[in-house]
């Protein structure tokens, strides 16, 4: 058997102190630490010409999002292995699960919206017989 | 007779290995209540929770959620006694995910959805 965790559980308490349209993203890092991974679209749009790429022909995008769908998202994952040798028969299993929280920020690093999911409880204990 | 049986056994000696992986958790949320050209990011974060991936294209993001099985089997036969020699070996493994990906415009409107459900016919064995 072995078990695998990665970085440390998120703060349900925390989570649930985050407000659309109030929390600023200055908050979140200060609450949940350095994220697992940041958003970099900003560099990549700079000096690009949209309008030809717009799904409203016609109409200009938000500025915002043209430079926004800014996120950070941070990850607590666990992993179960499960093996069984009986050398004419060998067993082995591994699942992985992550709790995730994901953050979008508007151009003023407002949080935008957010999303939580807790996976890891959902880890069967001992393979199959638990499954 | 004994070398007989000697034979048999030897070539009747194998091993079987039966392996599985899942990572992630099935696909939740009904792709059904999406409704393309209404539907906003923020009903998509609240049917699905947050997306595996995040993909940014020229005219909007897509998130991806993605479910992935591997089912690996492999039976062996070998002669051990004589030659040390492996007869038979026979592999089969599934690699299949269960994908959704939502594409959005500009607006975070929902402009497309496509769903696929592979690990359903992961075969046990």
């Amino acid at each position: 058997m072995g078990r695998v965790y990665r970085d440390h559980p998120l703060d349900e308490q925390k989570i649930a102190a985050i407000q659309r349209g109030v929390t600023t993203k200055k908050e979140i890092l200060e609450r949940f630490g350095p994220p697992q991974e940041i958003d970099a679209r900003e560099l990549t749009a700079i000096g690009v010409p949209f309008e030809q790429f717009l799904s409203r022909r016609g109409e200009k995008p938000p500025v915002e999002s043209l430079v926004g769908a800014r996120y950070v998202r941070y990850t607590y994952s666990r992993a179960n292995a499960f093996g069984i040798i009986l050398l004419l028969f060998n067993y082995g299993e591994f699942d992985q699960k992550n709790d995730t929280l994901v953050v979008f920020f508007d151009g003023n690093d407002v949080v935008e919206d957010y999303a939580y999911e807790r996976d890891t409880t959902k880890l069967p204990r001992f393979g199959f017989w638990s499954r | 007779m004994g070398l007989g049986c000697t034979l048999g056994l030897g070539l009747f000696v194998g091993g079987c290995v039966v392996a599985r992986y899942h990572s992630g958790v099935p696909l939740h949320g009904d792709t059904a209540a999406l409704v393309q050209g209404q539907s906003t990011k923020s009903d998509v974060l609240q049917l699905f929770g947050p997306p595996t991936q995040i993909i940014h294209q020229t005219d909007g993001d897509a998130f991806v959620y993605e479910y992935a099985r591997w089912n690996y089997s492999s039976i062996t036969l070998a002669e051990p006694v004589f030659t040390g020699q492996r007869i038979f070996t026979y592999t089969r493994g599934f690699d299949n995910r269960d994908t959704l990906v939502v594409l959005f415009d500009f607006y975070g409107v929902v402009r497309g959805v496509a769903v696929e459900r592979q690990t359903e016919k992961v075969p046990s064995l």
